[in-house]
C-alpha cells in the first residue's frame, strides 16, 4: 500500500536555509564515529559501510547493511537518503520519492537529496532555488547545459554583458556541434539581452559571436530602440536607416509585412518628434518645475526651447499611406492634425481608416469628438451611435450618443431621410436617461404639433411641467424648440410665456441647478437658438440667489452641486457660487475648498500660475474649518494635493463613481 | 520556446493565410484531446504571430524574448543519463544557500 506523503509544506520541503547541522549529521559528513554516542556507533558504521557498498555498485549489499538502522534511529534519515538513491540509480523514481519524501527538512540529508530529487521529483524540482537546480546540473549535466546555466546569472538589469558574451562565446562551439538547432535561440536571447540592457560595444562582441542577423544587419533597428529614449536625435537617425534598409526589400519580407513595417517605423519616428516638441514645451526637469511652483507664480512655468526634431506631421502622413489600417496611428495624425487646425485632413484620415475597419472604438471615438468640434452633429452622431453598437453598456457613450441624437434630429428637422431620422428619434426619446426628459418631452412635444396630435401635445406638456424639479428646464427647452422647429408666432407665444412666467417667479436650487446642466447640453451636442445666451445668464443669475436665499436648499445639496461643477470645470461659475455658499453657511469648509479649487482650475484653464497668496488662504482656511468635520480625511488628503507644488491637481476624484 | 515561426514550421516571409493553413493543419494533428500541450504550444505560437501587424510588430518594436537562457537549459536538462553519487561527492556539491 502507498504509503501517505507527509505534509511537508512547500516552504519546508524547498532548501533554502542553512540550518546548523545535526552533530550526527557532521559525523557522518566528515567520517568521524567518535564524535557519536557509543550506543549509535553501530549505525553511523551501517551508514558509512552502506554507502561504500552502493559506490561500488553492490545495492543488494548495502541494502542489507542498512537493516541494522531502525525508524527511530538518529540516523534513520541517512537510511532513507541512500535507498532514495539506490532506487534513483535503478530508475525506480517512486520508490525514491517515496523515500525522499520523509526526509526531516533540518537534517543533512534532506538537503543532499535535492539535487538528485529535482531530477525525478518534477513537483518538488518546481520550487527549489537556482543553487539546487544549478548543482543537479552540476552531477548529471553536459558541459553545454552547464554553460548555459552560466548564462542565467549574467544576463538581467543592471549588469554588464561582457561576462555573458564571453561564456556565450564558449558556448558556440559546442552548441554548434551538439544542438545546431540551437544556434539561432541562442543567438535570439543575446540580441534581446542587448537590445534590453546592452552598450554598443556588446554589438561588436555578439557580431564576432553570431553574425550579423538577418533582420537587422546593420543593427539599426537595436540601435534605435537603444538610444531613443535617452538620445532621440540617434534613435530617429537609427529608424531612419532601418527604414531605408526596408526600402530595399530585404529577402524573407513578403511584401505587406514590410509596408506594415515600414509604417510602424515611420510612426515611431513620428511619436520621438512629437515627444521631442513637448519636451521643448515643458520645464526642463522636475527641479525646475518645482522652482517655478514655489517662487509662487514669480517663476516661468513653460520654458521654450527649440524643439530638437523635425515635426512628427510628415512622418505620420507616410506612415499612414503605408498602413491606414493601424488605429494608433490614424489617431496620432487626427490629433496632430487637429492641434494645427486642419480639421478637414484629420476628419478625412479617420474616413479612410473607418473605411477599412469600420467599427474601430478608438477611432469611432476620436472621429466624433472631432466631428462634434467641428459642429458636425450627424457624422458626430453616427459615429458613436456605431461605438455604442459594439459597447451597448457603456454609459459615456450611450449619454453622448443619446445627447448627438437629440442635437442632430432638431437640426434635421424635418428635412432629413426618414429612416436615418428614425433612428435619430428612437435613440434621443427612448435613452431613458433623466438628463434629456426635458428634451426628450419637449421633442415629443413638437411631433404632436407636427401631427397636430391635440391631447398628445397636452400630455406632453403636462408631463414637461410635472419633472422632478424640471420645471425651469422644461420651460427653457419648450421655449427653446418653439425657436429651433420654427413655430409660427402664434404657437411661439405660449412658450416664451411660459419661460417668462418661470423666470419671474421664485425658483429652487436644484431646479435651476437642473436647468444650467441642460443649458449645459445644449453646449455640449451643439445645440444653438436665438436667445440662447440670455436664458443661460438668466439661469446663472438666478442660481446665484438661489444660493442665497432658497430655504429648502440644504447644505449637503449644495456641496454636491460644487463638486458637479468641479467635475465638470465649471470654474468660472462656481467661484460666483461659492463665495455665495460660504457666506450662507461661513462653517462649512467644503465652500471654502471650492473657492481654492476655483483658483487652482481658473489658473489651469488659463496656463497662468494660480494666485498663491490668495490660495493660501483659502487652503488655510479649509483646514481650519474641516478639524471636526465628518468629512475630514477626504478633505485633507485634498488640500495635501493641491498644497503640493509638485503634484498634479487634477479633478478625477470629484467625478461620480 | 522556440520562435513561433519555428513551432508552425513557417518561414518567416509566410503571409496571413499560410500562417493560418499551417495552424489548421497543426491543430489537426494535435488536438487539444491527444496532445494538450503541444496544442498549447501551437495555438500560443499563432497567436503570437497570426496578423501581419502582430509580425511586423514584433520585428520592428517589440524585445520579445521568445527563448531565455532559463529554458534553453530546461530543454537540455531533460532525459540526462543518471550516475552513482558517493557520500563524499554528495557532501562536497552541498548547494550553498542564502
Amino acid at each position: 500500500m502507498a504509503r501517505k506523503r507527509p505534509n511537508i509544506s512547500a516552504k519546508a520541503a524547498t532548501v533554502e536555509r542553512t540550518p546548523p547541522l545535526h552533530p550526527y549529521d557532521v559525523a557522518v559528513s566528515t567520517l568521524n564515529p567518535d564524535a557519536v554516542a557509543a550506543e549509535h556507533r553501530t549505525e553511523l558504521l551501517a551508514v558509512l559501510s552502506g554507502f561504500a557498498r552502493y559506490e561500488a555498485g553492490d545495492d543488494a549489499a548495502a541494502r542489507e547493511t542498512l537493516q541494522a538502522i531502525g525508524a527511530s534511529s538518529p540516523f534513520a534519515d541517512w537510511k532513507l537518503l541512500l535507498r532514495g538513491l539506490i532506487a534513483f540509480q535503478a530508475n525506480d523514481d517512486a520508490r525514491a520519492i517515496e523515500n525522499w519524501q520523509r526526509l526531516k527538512p533540518e537534517r543533512l540529508p534532506f538537503r543532499l537529496a535535492a539535487p538528485v530529487r529535482s531530477q525525478c521529483d518534477p513537483e518538488f524540482e518546481a520550487i527549489q532555488p537556482a543553487s539546487v537546480k544549478l548543482q543537479a546540473a552540476q552531477y548529471f549535466g553536459t558541459p553545454m547545459l552547464r554553460s548555459v546555466l552560466e548564462l542565467i546569472p549574467l544576463i538581467g538589469r543592471d549588469r554588464a554583458l561582457d561576462k555573458a558574451m564571453t561564456v556565450a562565446e564558449k558556448l558556440m562551439p559546442l552548441v554548434k556541434a551538439e544542438r545546431p538547432s540551437l544556434v539561432p535561440r541562442l543567438a535570439g536571447i543575446l540580441y534581446q539581452a542587448v537590445a534590453r540592457y546592452g552598450k554598443p560595444a556588446d554589438l561588436v562582441h555578439y557580431r564576432k559571436i553570431f553574425g550579423a542577423p538577418a533582420h537587422d544587419p546593420d543593427f539599426h533597428r537595436i540601435n534605435a530602440l537603444g538610444y531613443e529614449v535617452n538620445s532621440p536625435e540617434e534613435g530617429l537617425k537609427h529608424w531612419l536607416s532601418y527604414d531605408k534598409w526596408l526600402q530595399t526589400s530585404p529577402p524573407g519580407w513578403e511584401p505587406n509585412l514590410l509596408r506594415v513595417a515600414r509604417a510602424l517605423v515611420l510612426r515611431q519616428v513620428g511619436r520621438l518628434c512629437h515627444i521631442s516638441r513637448m519636451k521643448s514645451e515643458a520645464p526642463d526637469d522636475m527641479l525646475s518645475m518645482i522652482e517655478a511652483l514655489m517662487s509662487r507664480g514669480r517663476g516661468k512655468m513653460l520654458l521654450t526651447k527649440k524643439p530638437t526634431l523635425p515635426p512628427a506631421t510628415n512622418f505620420w502622413r507616410d506612415a499612414f499611406a503605408l498602413n491606414p489600417a493601424d488605429a494608433e496611428l490614424t489617431i496620432d495624425l487626427m490629433e496632430d492634425l487637429q492641434e494645427m487646425g486642419d480639421f478637414d485632413e484629420a476628419a478625412a484620415v479617420a474616413r479612410r481608416h473607418l473605411a477599412i475597419h469600420p467599427d474601430s472604438q478608438a477611432v469611432l471615438g476620436a472621429f466624433g469628438e472631432l466631428c462634434v468640434e467641428m459642429g458636425d452633429r450627424i457624422p458626430a452622431y453616427e459615429a458613436y451611435r456605431t461605438a455604442l453598437q459594439a459597447n451597448p453598456l457603456d454609459a459615456k457613450l450611450r449619454r453622448m450618443t443619446t445627447g448627438l441624437a437629440h442635437s442632430a434630429y432638431r437640426s434635421l428637422s424635418a428635412k432629413h431621410d426618414a429612416t436615418k431620422s428614425a433612428a435619430m428619434l428612437k435613440d434621443a426619446v427612448e435613452s431613458g436617461d433623466p438628463i434629456f426628459a426635458a428634451l426628450s418631452h419637449s421633442l415629443l412635444g413638437v411631433l404632436a404639433r407636427k401631427a397636430k396630435k391635440v391631447d398628445e401635445i397636452a400630455k406632453q406638456e403636462a408631463v414637461l411641467n410635472a419633472l422632478p424639479n424640471g420645471r425651469v428646464a422644461g420651460a427653457i427647452v419648450a421655449a427653446a424648440d418653439a425657436t429651433i422647429f420654427k413655430f409660427k408666432p402664434a404657437e411661439k407665444k405660449p412658450y416664451a410665456d411660459r419661460l417668462k412666467e418661470v423666470f419671474a417667479g421664485p425658483a429652487t436650487v436644484v431646479e435651476l441647478w437642473y436647468a444650467q446642466l441642460v443649458m449645459q447640453q445644449f453646449d455640449k451636442i451643439g445645440i444653438d437658438y436665438t436667445g440662447r445666451g440670455t436664458t443661460g445668464k438668466k439661469v446663472s443669475a438666478m442660481l446665484l440667489d438661489a444660493v442665497k436665499t432658497d430655504a429648502t436648499v440644504n447644505e449637503r445639496t449644495l456641496v454636491e452641486i460644487g463638486k458637479a461643477m468641479i467635475a465638470i470645470r465649471r470654474f468660472a461659475d462656481l467661484d460666483k457660487l461659492a463665495a455665495g455658499m460660504n457666506s450662507r453657511f461661513p462653517m462649512n469648509p467644503w465652500f471654502t475648498l471650492f473657492l481654492a479649487e476655483c483658483l487652482l482650475g481658473k489658473a489651469a484653464d488659463s496656463g497662468k500660475p494660480p494666485p498663491w497668496r490668495k490660495l493660501d488662504t483659502w487652503t488655510s482656511k479649509t483646514r481650519r474649518l474641516s478639524r471636526n468635520h465628518p468629512d475630514l480625511i477626504w478633505i485633507e488628503q485634498r488640500l495635501q494635493k493641491i498644497e503640493d507644488p509638485a503634484g498634479p491637481v487634477d479633478i478625477d476624484e470629484y467625478l461620480p463613481n | 520556446m522556440p520562435s513561433p515561426y519555428a513551432v508552425l514550421g513557417v518561414g518567416p516571409d509566410a503571409d496571413d493565410a499560410a500562417i493560418r493553413s499551417r495552424y489548421l493543419e497543426l491543430i489537426r494533428e494535435f488536438s487539444p484531446e491527444n496532445a494538450p500541450v503541444r496544442f498549447a504550444q501551437i495555438r500560443a505560437a499563432f497567436e503570437k504571430i497570426q496578423t501581419v501587424e502582430l509580425r511586423a510588430d514584433r520585428l520592428v518594436l517589440e524585445i520579445v524574448a521568445d527563448d531565455t537562457p532559463e529554458e534553453l537549459a530546461e530543454e537540455l536538462a531533460v532525459g540526462l543519463p543518471r550516475r552513482r553519487l558517493g557520500l563524499h561527492e554528495l557532501v562536497r556539491g552541498l548547494p550553498v544557500n542564502n
